[in-house]
């Protein structure tokens, strides 16, 4: 393969292109899910092709073809003299030329973490362990009671004319339980670990060995089932903690993407919209209370959105986003960067070798809080009347992500610092800098996780990410909550 | 049918898929294969910044060893590549449990090739931009700038199984989505959109549609807020195909019907939502960038969905067919069971004032261009969304646009919404994207009356 690839590098700088990678990636995937105790899909995918990405004229242009051995090399010729044709396409009807930072062409290998290889496993013990868990959901108010798991190997390299020469490989596993109940015209869920599929994480299957869906199953029917009895959430402005998942996805809308520096700059206008975060606040604008610390980091061992190179060669880093409230940083491409004369981030990442790679989250974290920081139970003590709402059902902001809304699948009540009545169909709504400006508390360490999110869209053809996002509740003053029930 | 001189992969894969089906290793195999081919290019701020060509298959496998099923797929067209995914099916059906419904396989029957347009069809980089160039002058003359995209696609599609179907088809499709853009205010920036989609890229007009898109972008400068409250909308088709697709996926498929999840469960046959909705789907009908057959082979038919307020039922593959004690209707997205089968040709009738003359039937109201970030996992039984409004949202009073306004907020509860219908337009607009599992909507504009609006971009974000 790498003949191919220096056939193609050769092939290019003899075309005189200003720029040019060759990136392929193979991914196999498998994907269980098992509904009502009875298999729904056993499903194995497998997934091979270059994507040949040039500079040409001061245009960008890229060209795609699926792996298969006959022919390659003249078809991977082929390819990369469409994506030349591409950029001088481009290049006709551009005023202005791309421009590259000046990050170094790097050489190198990354391995993800995998302890055991979910491929590995036997089928039939994965099959079995996800009806078991189906089966601990049963009822006879039970509409879905849903379980599933999924695994995915990526193999990478990428190589430029820069000089650039790297391979990667990695493993990711998730999985999660859904108990949806039906009562009426009403209709509750509850999810385990967390909702839209579950968890997931650059590991093995040790991640869904540790996850226990089987003994938490039980519980999550109760508490879909306590839902169906319980009220509509009470509408009004309400003193919130929220859980560890529901905030990762609170930083995932209102801080992931609008820090992403391609939509900054309006390339994302045709599907995602922009953001509001512009480069004249950098420095300068209060995001959020003095709590608020916010990084984005691809370096942390086994969460989903790590890895050792962006699809443009460059290592990610831990960058930080938001310190005390003050908005700081963006994640960026070798494009993007250049633009604010800094260097990529190594943000730069594409689905398949069919696509190209865009500006995607990493691990975007909000920080634990420091020494003395509360646990749960020490910030759900301290709140006089609130509402611990958990596990998102629903998700919308605007396309500068300022207006953000939130369903939710369960909301408890705080009395006098104490839980007390549950409540179904939280929905809270509220303007991002605003919402982050009034938190007054986030957990400490003990109660910080990392969360992998393994369907963030974005792009037209619409792209899928992983990404990782970790958190500790925290707890938002005056938020305004109403029921969607 | 092939237009004379364009490149058709047919012989290929039918030839591949007939190696493989030639000695299964099981008696039941399915097998459905998609390839895409052409190129698309983006723009923001009047320049192009991702423009790409691209080709590639899908191949998907179902095998069954008695009611034992495994599903596998692959991007290779070879013998090797296909008769590996085969064996991967094969291989996870073999420990799978029986399962609980398998509908039969699809019997031969001779479908329609479709239609492929050889100008679309060779359209290459340099036409699509040219094409946006000229979209760049227009917008410019108006100091505005485009963001947007602009695609030609031929797409190749095949179903075949061992019980005989070979099924081909072919289409071409071009697609535009243009948004100009104004100077930035704060916040907000004034925009306006316009989107086409057509089996044929003549049939794009792209002057016109870049037309429609300044001449709003123009109207939507300096906006005022507007409170929270209940209002007469005019909903263009854009807003409505939106809403449509998400109907879809959260009841107007089998799956989510029959496990009780859906909106029409245990409905059917009653009235769920006003006398003025009606909704069908029909994946043969030529307006609708038309398949002839799904995932499994089935021909493509009309199915009704909702008529004048009364729920039918949902679509159904062979899988849910069997569950429900009933045939496919036709919908299956997938040979992976667990994929749930979806309308996605759905089709509204046209009502009887024009277009233009809707806003004239609006005292004081809201009209909106297009939604943005619809959601509607909220509460699915009353099938209340939220989303916000997008690249022009303007306050009518007596019939007339009086002013832009910030994007808007809606929570609203679709059902209740179909109910308060006061007039559709007599134009239809065809919206959707040719994307991997995009939806075609055949639409009209919506007058509907109090309309919740819960919220707005603010005209700060202060801090």
């Amino acid at each position: 393969m790498k003949d191919s690839t220096q056939t193609v590098l050769d092939h290019l700088k003899r075309r005189g292109v200003e720029y040019g990678d060759v990136r392929r990636m193979a991914t196999r995937q498998e994907r269980l899910s098992v509904k009502n105790g009875r298999v729904q899909t056993v499903q194995q995918s497998e997934d091979a092709g270059f994507g040949i990405r040039v500079i040409q004229r001061g245009a960008w242009g890229f060209a795609a073809v699926p792996e298969e051995p006959d022919g390659l090399e003249e078809r991977l010729i082929r390819t990369a003299d469409r994506a030349v044709a591409v950029a001088e396409a481009a290049a006709r009807v551009n005023r202005d030329r791309v421009r590259l930072d000046r990050s170094p062409p790097e050489t190198g290998r990354y391995e993800g973490v995998c302890e055991e290889d979910p491929f590995q496993v036997p089928l039939e013990e994965k099959i079995d362990h996800l009806v078991r868990a189906s089966e601990g959901m049963m009822h006879p108010k039970v509409a879905a009671a849903s379980a599933r798991m999924a695994a995915f190997r990526v193999e990478k390299t990428f190589a430029s004319t820069d000089g650039a020469r790297i391979e990667q490989s990695f493993t990711e596993t998730g999985a999660g339980l859904t108990c949806t109940v039906r009562e009426g015209n009403d209709i509750q869920t509850r999810s385990f670990p967390t909702g839209h599929g579950g968890d997931f994480a650059q590991r093995g299957y040790e991640v869904v060995r540790g996850m226990g869906l089987v003994e938490a199953a039980p519980g999550v029917l109760d508490e879909a089932l306590e839902l169906l009895a319980a009220p509509p959430v009470p509408a009004g402005e309400w003193d919130v903690i929220l859980e560890s998942s529901q905030l990762c996805l609170q930083v995932h809308e209102s801080c992931g993407h609008p820090i992403e520096l391609d939509r900054v700059f309006g390339d994302e206008i045709s599907l995602a919209g922009g953001s509001f975060l512009t480069p004249d606040k950098r420095g300068r604008f209060r995001y959020g209370s003095k709590w608020i610390n916010i990084h984005a980091d691809g370096t942390i061992p086994g969460a989903l959105g790590s890895y050792g190179y962006d699809d443009e060669g460059v290592p990610p880093r831990r960058v930080p986003i938001v310190q005390e409230g003050l908005f700081l940083g963006y994640m960026s491409s070798r494009e993007s960067a250049a633009r604010l004369s800094e260097n990529s981030n190594g943000c730069m990442r594409a689905d398949s070798w069919g696509r190209i790679p865009l500006i995607r989250m990493v691990n975007i974290n909000l920080e634990p809080g420091g020494s003395g920081a509360p646990t749960l139970d020490e910030l759900i003590a301290d709140t006089r009347r609130g509402l611990f709402i958990e596990t998102n059902k629903s998700w919308s902001i605007d396309d500068q992500r300022l207006h953000f809304q939130f369903g939710c699948e369960a909301a408890r009540e705080i009395r006098d610092g104490k839980l007390a009545a549950l409540y179904k169909d939280p929905i809270y709504a509220g303007v991002t800098p605003q919402f982050w400006n009034s938190c007054d508390a986030v957990c400490g360490a003990s109660e910080w996780r990392m969360w992998g999110l393994p369907n963030c869209g974005k792009g037209v053809p619409m792209q899928t990410a992983h990404v990782g996002h970790g958190a500790a509740p925290a707890r938002f003053r005056g938020v305004r909550v109403w029921s969607g029930g | 049918m092939m237009a004379p001189g364009v490149h058709s992969e047919k012989d290929r894969i039918l030839s591949a898929l007939d190696a493989v089906l030639k000695d299964p290793p099981t008696d039941r195999v399915e097998m459905f294969v998609g390839r895409r081919s052409g190129g698309y290019a983006r723009c923001a701020r009047s320049r192009i910044h991702q423009s790409a060509e691209e080709s590639g298959v899908s191949v998907s496998v179902r095998a069954a060893l008695g009611r034992k099923v495994g599903v596998a797929f692959t991007n290779s067209l070879t013998t090797d590549g296909l008769g590996r995914a085969l064996n991967q099916a094969v291989d996870a059906a073999r420990v799978s449990p029986e399962a609980e419904y398998l509908g039969p396989p699809v019997e031969p029957w001779n479908a329609p090739e479709g239609v492929v347009d050889g100008e679309t069809a060779s359209f290459g980089a340099g036409d699509r931009a040219e094409a946006l160039s000229s979209v760049f002058e227009l917008a410019e003359a108006e100091a505005q700038t485009v963001a947007g995209v602009f695609g030609t696609w031929v797409e190749e599609r095949a179903a075949a199984n061992t019980s005989g179907l070979r099924a081909f088809s072919a289409r071409t499709l071009a697609e535009t989505s243009l948004i100009a853009e104004g100077e930035r205010e704060g916040n907000y920036t004034p925009s306006g959109y316009a989107h086409g989609i057509a089996p044929r890229a003549v049939e794009l007009d792209l002057a016109g549609l870049a037309g429609r898109a300044v001449r709003r972008c123009a109207q939507s400068v300096s906006p005022r807020t507007l409170e929270p409250g209940e209002y007469t909308v005019l909903l263009e088709p854009p807003c409505v195909a939106e809403v449509l697709e998400w109907m879809s996926f959260i009841g107007l498929g089998a799956q989510a019907h029959l496990d009780g999840r859906g909106f029409m469960s245990g409905r059917s046959g009653e009235k769920i939502t006003g006398p003025r909705f009606s909704l069908w789907d029909d994946a043969g009908d030529p307006d609708g960038l038309p398949l002839p057959f799904d995932a499994e082979g089935t021909p493509a038919s009309r199915f009704s969905l909702i008529d004048q307020g009364v729920a039918n039922g949902p679509v159904m593959d062979s899988v849910q067919g069997a569950r429900a004690g009933s045939a496919s209707t036709g919908h299956a997205v997938s040979l992976d069971p667990s994929i749930e089968c979806l309308p996605r040709h759905m089709f509204m009738p046209p009502g009887d004032v024009p277009l233009d003359e809707l806003p004239s039937k609006i005292e004081r109201g809201v009209w909106v261009t297009r939604f943005h970030y619809v959601n509607g996992l909220l509460h699915p039984p009353t099938v209340l969304m939220t989303g916000m409004t997008r690249d022009g949202t303007y306050w009518v009073e007596d019939g007339e646009i009086r002013y832009p306004l910030y994007n808007l907020r809606f929570t609203q509860g679709m059902l209740e919404a179909f109910g308060n219908i006061r007039a559709l337009s007599r134009e239809r607009e065809r919206i959707g994207a040719s994307w991997e599992g995009g939806t075609i909507c055949v639409v009209p504009a919506m007058l509907i009356d109090d309309f919740h609006i819960t919220g707005g971009m603010p005209a700060a974000a202060g801090m």
